[in-house]
C-alpha cells in the first residue's frame, strides 16, 4: 500500500530515481548502462538464453550454442551502445516512436495502480450523467390511417375520427378505427429507439411533445397518419452506480490514463524551452515559448 | 557536452527500467467477474409490440437475464450483422482499421467512433452482430497492437507500425500475407509469435468484447470467426458462428487447413465437446467455380454423406455484401428484370474470378433440389442472410446516404470510391455498402437468434430496415384478413421461411406480408420466385408477381409496369408519393407438380432511391459516373421454403 501510494505521482519517481541512478553510476565509474565500458552477462541472463533457446528447438542447447547465444547477445549490446553513442537513435523514426510507446506504456501502467473507490465512481458518474443514461420511454396508443387508401382525404378522416375519439375519451374502443396495418394499437412502456424500431425515429420524437391523457394528431409516420393518446411517460434517467459499475469503471480509468499522460507531457514540457522557428515562406507569426507549444 | 549527454539518457532508461520492474512485482487489477453483468436492459416484447422499459436494475448472471426477457411466439424481426472486420483482421488493420471488437460492438449500438479521421455513426443502432474478424492472424494483431505482447518488438511488426503511407502499406502486406495465403500451403508470416498470442487475441480480445457487450433482451454479441480460405485466389471464405461461449480454445484458421471439409470435421469435433456453431459461406460470385463444385476436395462426385454433413452445418448463405449481390447477375438470368442490381461487374476483371452461372445463390439453392432426388439429401439447402465484410469495423454500415466507404483508405474518399479500386477486388464505384440480417426470433438472446439462423428464419435486406414475412402450407385457411392473422395462421397451419413441405395434392398456399423500412422508402411489389430443376438436372425458375402498390394492371404478356421513380437526381433526394407501406399477398402454384422437388423465395423491392455514388456526386457537385446505376430498388430476400415430395 505504502508503494503504491508513492507510485501515484509518476513523474516525480522518474525524475528522483533518474538522479539518484545518475549519480550512482557517475561515482561508480562502472555499472553496466549502456554509457559503461563493462558488459557484464549474469547467470539469469543465461538461464534465459536457454530458456528461450529450448522453448524453440524443444531442447537445451549445447555449449558450443549456449557460447553463440551470449556471444550475440554481446554483439548486440556492442552495437546499441555504440549506436546510442553516435546517435544513431536519433533520427530514426521506428526507435523514436518506439521509445515513445514505451514511455507512455510506463505511465499509463502506473495510472492504473489504484482502482478508483465508490466515491470517486459516483463523482464521475453525477458528472457524466448523459452518457449513461436510459432513454425516455412512453406507452401509447395509436390508429392509424393510410395515406395510400384515403389519398387526399386522409388527414380530413383522422381529423373527424380525432373529434370522436375526444368525446369517448382515453379508454374508447379502436380496434375497428383507422386502417389495417401490422403496427400494434396498444404500445406498452417501450424505450424511445425501441419505438423507433417499430414507427421510425421521426414519429418516436415527435410523440414526445403530446401531453398524456388525451388523444393527439395526426402525427406522421413513414406509414401514414397516426392518432396518438399517451397513457404513461417515463423520463429519462441515469441509473444507480451498483447497476452500471463495470462501465462506469472501464470509463473513468481510461479517462484516468489520457490525463495522467496528458499532465505529465504538461509538466515535462515545462523543462524544455521550444522554440518554433519561421518558415521562410511563412507569413504567420511564430515564437518562442516556454512550455506552451502545444 | 557528449558526456552529459549520454549520461542524462542512461538515467532515464534507468528510470524507465526501475518503473517496468516496479509493475511486474504485484500490481494487478481485479479481475472482472465473468459472469455477472448489469441489467442494463431486460426488455419485453409483446406481440410486435416495442420492447418494454427494463426493470429495476440489479447485477444479475447473464442466464437470469436472459430468462427474464419475455419470449414472443409470434417472432418479431431483429436486424443484425454477420461479417465485420475490425484491428484484429490483418488487411483491415493494414487499410488503417483500428476499431477493435469492443468498438465494432459499441458502433453497433449506436456509439460515435472514428474511422479514418472522421467520426461516424451507424444513426440506426443494430439488435445483434457477430464480429468476424479472420482467424488467421489475430495473434499477429494482438502482438502489434497489445502494449507488451509478445513479439510486439519484431522488426517487421515495427516496420509495420511505421508505416504511414497507404501504398508502403499494401507491398508490406503482399510481401509478408498475401502471397503467402494464396500458395498452396499457406503459413504464418515471420513476425508469429507463437499461438498463445493468437489464444490471448481469441478469449482476452475477441470473446471479451462479445461478453462484455452482451445486453439480454436489447443488444445480442455472436462469438464468430471467418475461416479465410483462397485457393487459387477463388473463395471458400465461411463465417464461423457460435451459439454461445461453450466455444473453443482457439478458431480454426485458414493456415490449419485450407479445404472446406477439414473446416467441417473440426466443427463435428466441436459439437462433440458441447459447442453449437454453424458456417455461412460468401461471396459466391468471387468462387471462381469453387463454392459449388459436383465433386469433393479429392474430386469425387457428391455423395449424401457430404451434403448431409454440408448442410448440417452451412445452414446459411450471405445473400449480398460490398463486393457484390450473389442472388443472381443479369448477364445469366435476362428474363429477370430486377437481375441488374449491384452486380458487382468488375469482381470478374480480378484474379481471374470470371462470373460464372454456376458461382450464384439462385442457381445454387435451385441445383440442390437435384441432389435431394438423386441423393436424398441437398449439400445446398441455404437459408438467406445478410452481411457487410467491412473492413472499417463498422458493422451494419450499410446505408447509403450515410456511407464513408468500407474499407479504410481503399475506398475512404471521395476519389477512391469514384475512381479507385478496393485491393484486388473490385472498382470502388462497382462496391456497394452491403446488406443487413433479419431474423426471426422470439426475442433477443444469443440463442434465439442463433436458434432462427440455424432454422434458416431469415432474410436479408440491401441496407434497409424491410421486414418480411413468408409462410407456406397445404392446410394455411385461404386469403388471410390482415397480418397477425397471416402470422398466426402461418405459425399454426403452415411452415415460416426457411421450413420444408413434405407432400401435397394440390399446391401449397403461400402468404406473404412485407413492412417498409419506417425510416426509408415505400415498397414496389412482393415476388416470388420459384425453382425447379428440368430431366436434365439443370435448374429452372420462374419470378411471379403476387402483390404490388397502386392500380396497375399486367400487360398482356404478364409484365407489371414499372412503379415509377420520384428521385430527383439534382438533389439525391426521392419521396414517398408512390408506392405502399405495407404489402400483403396470398398465391397458388398454377404449374405446381406434386412429384417435382421445387423451392420458393420471396423478393420484395422498394421504390427507386439514390445510389450512395448518386449522394456522393451530389454533396460534392460533381457529375453522376457514367455506366453506374444512379438510383437502385433496394430489397429483401426470405431464405426459401422447399417442398419435398413424399416418394
Amino acid at each position: 500500500m505504502q508503494i503504491r501510494s508513492i507510485v501515484k505521482e509518476p513523474l516525480l519517481h522518474f525524475l528522483a530515481l533518474g538522479a539518484a541512478l545518475f549519480l550512482f553510476f557517475h561515482f561508480s565509474g562502472g555499472g553496466s548502462g549502456p554509457a559503461s565500458s563493462r558488459i557484464v552477462i549474469t547467470p539469469g541472463q543465461i538461464e534465459y538464453f536457454a530458456a528461450s533457446y529450448a522453448k524453440t528447438w524443444q531442447r537445451a542447447p549445447s555449449d558450443a550454442e549456449l557460447k553463440a547465444l551470449i556471444d550475440d547477445w554481446v554483439r548486440e549490446e556492442i552495437a546499441v551502445r555504440e549506436a546510442m553513442a553516435g546517435g544513431l537513435d536519433r533520427d530514426d523514426i521506428v526507435v523514436r516512436r518506439r521509445l515513445r510507446q514505451k514511455f507512455e506504456f510506463v505511465v499509463e501502467d502506473i495510472a492504473e495502480v489504484a482502482p478508483p473507490t465508490d466515491q470517486e465512481l459516483q463523482t464521475w458518474l453525477n458528472a457524466h450523467a448523459d452518457a449513461f443514461r436510459i432513454e425516455p420511454g412512453a406507452a401509447f396508443r395509436q390508429v392509424y390511417f393510410s395515406r395510400e387508401r384515403r389519398g387526399a382525404e386522409a388527414e380530413a378522416d383522422a381529423r373527424a375520427a380525432l373529434a370522436r375519439l375526444a368525446k369517448a375519451g382515453s379508454d374508447a374502443r379502436i380496434e375497428h378505427l383507422g386502417d389495417p396495418i401490422m403496427l400494434p394499437q396498444e404500445v406498452p412502456l417501450a424505450r424511445r429507439s425501441d419505438i423507433a424500431r417499430v414507427f421510425g425515429q421521426d414519429f418516436a420524437e415527435r410523440i414526445e411533445s403530446i401531453a398524456p391523457g388525451s388523444w393527439a394528431g395526426p402525427v406522421e409516420s413513414g406509414y401514414g397518419l397516426h392518432l396518438v393518446l399517451i397513457r404513461e411517460r417515463v423520463a429519462a434517467k441515469v441509473p444507480e452506480l451498483a447497476a452500471i459499475r463495470p462501465a462506469v469503471e472501464r470509463e473513468l480509468t481510461a479517462e484516468r490514463r489520457r490525463r495522467q499522460l496528458a499532465a505529465m507531457y504538461e509538466r515535462l514540457l515545462a523543462k524544455y524551452t521550444v522554440l518554433v522557428e519561421k518558415r521562410d515562406d511563412a507569413k504567420s507569426a511564430s515564437g518562442t515559448s516556454t512550455g506552451g507549444a502545444r | 557536452m557528449k558526456h552529459a549527454k549520454s549520461m542524462k539518457k542512461a538515467s532515464r532508461s534507468a528510470a524507465l527500467a526501475f518503473a517496468v520492474v516496479l509493475l511486474a512485482s504485484g500490481c494487478s487489477d481485479p479481475a472482472a467477474d465473468d459472469k455477472a453483468q448489469p441489467a442494463a436492459a431486460a426488455a419485453a416484447s409483446a406481440a410486435s409490440a416495442p420492447a418494454a422499459v427494463a426493470p429495476v436494475p440489479v447485477t444479475q448472471t447473464v442466464e437470469q437475464l436472459e430468462a427474464a426477457v419475455p419470449d414472443n411466439p409470434l417472432k418479431e424481426a431483429y436486424f443484425g450483422e454477420t461479417h465485420v472486420h475490425t484491428s484484429y483482421s490483418l488487411d483491415a488493420f493494414i487499410g488503417g482499421a483500428r476499431l477493435t471488437p469492443d468498438d465494432a460492438y459499441k458502433f453497433a449500438q449506436g456509439k460515435d467512433v472514428t474511422i479514418q479521421g472522421q467520426t461516424h455513426n451507424i444513426k440506426k443502432p443494430l439488435d445483434w452482430t457477430a464480429v468476424s474478424d479472420h482467424a488467421e492472424f489475430i495473434g499477429e494483431m494482438y502482438s502489434t497492437q497489445v502494449a507488451g505482447a509478445k513479439g510486439g518488438d519484431n522488426p517487421m511488426l515495427e516496420e509495420l507500425r511505421g508505416l504511414k503511407n497507404v501504398d508502403e502499406q499494401r507491398a508490406w502486406f503482399l510481401k509478408y500475407v498475401i502471397n503467402n495465403m494464396r500458395g498452396a500451403n499457406p503459413g504464418h508470416p515471420p513476425f508469429y509469435a507463437g499461438p498463445e498470442t493468437t489464444r490471448s487475441a481469441w478469449k482476452d480480445v475477441q470473446l471479451k468484447a462479445v461478453r462484455d457487450n452482451y445486453q439480454p433482451g436489447k443488444f445480442t454479441t455472436l462469438a464468430g470467426f471467418e475461416w479465410t480460405a483462397s485457393n487459387n485466389a477463388g473463395n471458400m471464405h465461411r463465417n464461423v458462428i457460435f451459439r454461445d461461449l461453450t466455444v473453443p480454445d482457439l478458431p480454426l484458421s485458414a493456415l490449419d487447413t485450407n479445404d472446406e471439409e477439414k473446416l467441417w470435421a473440426w466443427m463435428t469435433e466441436q459439437e462433440k465437446k458441447g459447442s453449437k456453431l454453424l458456417a455461412i459461406p460468401h461471396n459466391s460470385n468471387g468462387s471462381k467455380g469453387y463454392m459449388f463444385e459436383s465433386v469433393d476436395n479429392a474430386g469425387k462426385p457428391l455423395t449424401a454423406e457430404y451434403a448431409k454433413l454440408r448442410s448440417h452445418f452451412e445452414r446459411l448463405i450471405e445473400m449480398m455484401q460490398i463486393k457484390g449481390n450473389s442472388e443472381v447477375h443479369r448477364k445469366f438470368w435476362p428474363a429477370d428484370e430486377f437481375a441488374e442490381f449491384e452486380n458487382g461487374d468488375s469482381v470478374a476483371t480480378f484474379s481471374g474470378r470470371s462470373f460464372k452461372k454456376e458461382n450464384f445463390v439462385r442457381w445454387a439453392v435451385t441445383k440442390g433440389l437435384d441432389y435431394q432426388a438423386k441423393l436424398g439429401a441437398n449439400p445446398y439447402q441455404l437459408g438467406f442472410i445478410g452481411g457487410t465484410d467491412n473492413h472499417n469495423g463498422a458493422p451494419g454500415d450499410v446505408v447509403e446516404d450515410n456511407y464513408i466507404g468500407s474499407h479504410g483508405p481503399a475506398d475512404g474518399t471521395l476519389k477512391d470510391r469514384r475512381e479507385g479500386e478496393i485491393d484486388g477486388w473490385i472498382k470502388g464505384k462497382d462496391s456497394n455498402p452491403g446488406s443487413l440480417s433479419g431474423v426471426w426470433a422470439s426475442k433477443n438472446t444469443r440463442a434465439a437468434i442463433w436458434d432462427a439462423m440455424a432454422a434458416r428464419e431469415s432474410f436479408v435486406t440491401s441496407g434497409t430496415r424491410i421486414k418480411v414475412r413468408f409462410f407456406a402450407g397445404a392446410d394455411l385457411p385461404g386469403r388471410p384478413a390482415d397480418p397477425r392473422a397471416l402470422v398466426e395462421q402461418g405459425y399454426q397451419s403452415g411452415v415460416p421461411m426457411g421450413g420444408t413441405i413434405s407432400g401435397a395434392a394440390k399446391s401449397p398456399a403461400f402468404t406473404v406480408w412485407a413492412s417498409k423500412d419506417p425510416d426509408g422508402a415505400n415498397l414496389d411489389r412482393i415476388q416470388i420466385i420459384k425453382g425447379w430443376v428440368n430431366a436434365k438436372g439443370e435448374p429452372q425458375d420462374k419470378v411471379i408477381d403476387v402483390v404490388w402498390s397502386g392500380e396497375r394492371k399486367p400487360a398482356k404478356n404478364g409484365k407489371l409496369p414499372a412503379v415509377g421513380n420520384t428521385v430527383d437526381l439534382q438533389k439525391a433526394t426521392y419521396t414517398n408519393a408512390i408506392g405502399s407501406p405495407e404489402l400483403m399477398g396470398y398465391w397458388t402454384d398454377p404449374a405446381f407438380d406434386p412429384k417435382q422437388h421445387s423451392i420458393y423465395y420471396v423478393r420484395v423491392l422498394e421504390i427507386p432511391t439514390p445510389r450512395f455514388t448518386t449522394y456522393d456526386a451530389v454533396r460534392n457537385k460533381l457529375p453522376l459516373l457514367p455506366g453506374v446505376a444512379a438510383t437502385v430498388q433496394e430489397r429483401a430476400w426470405t431464405s426459401p421454403i422447399w417442398y419435398r415430395p413424399l416418394f
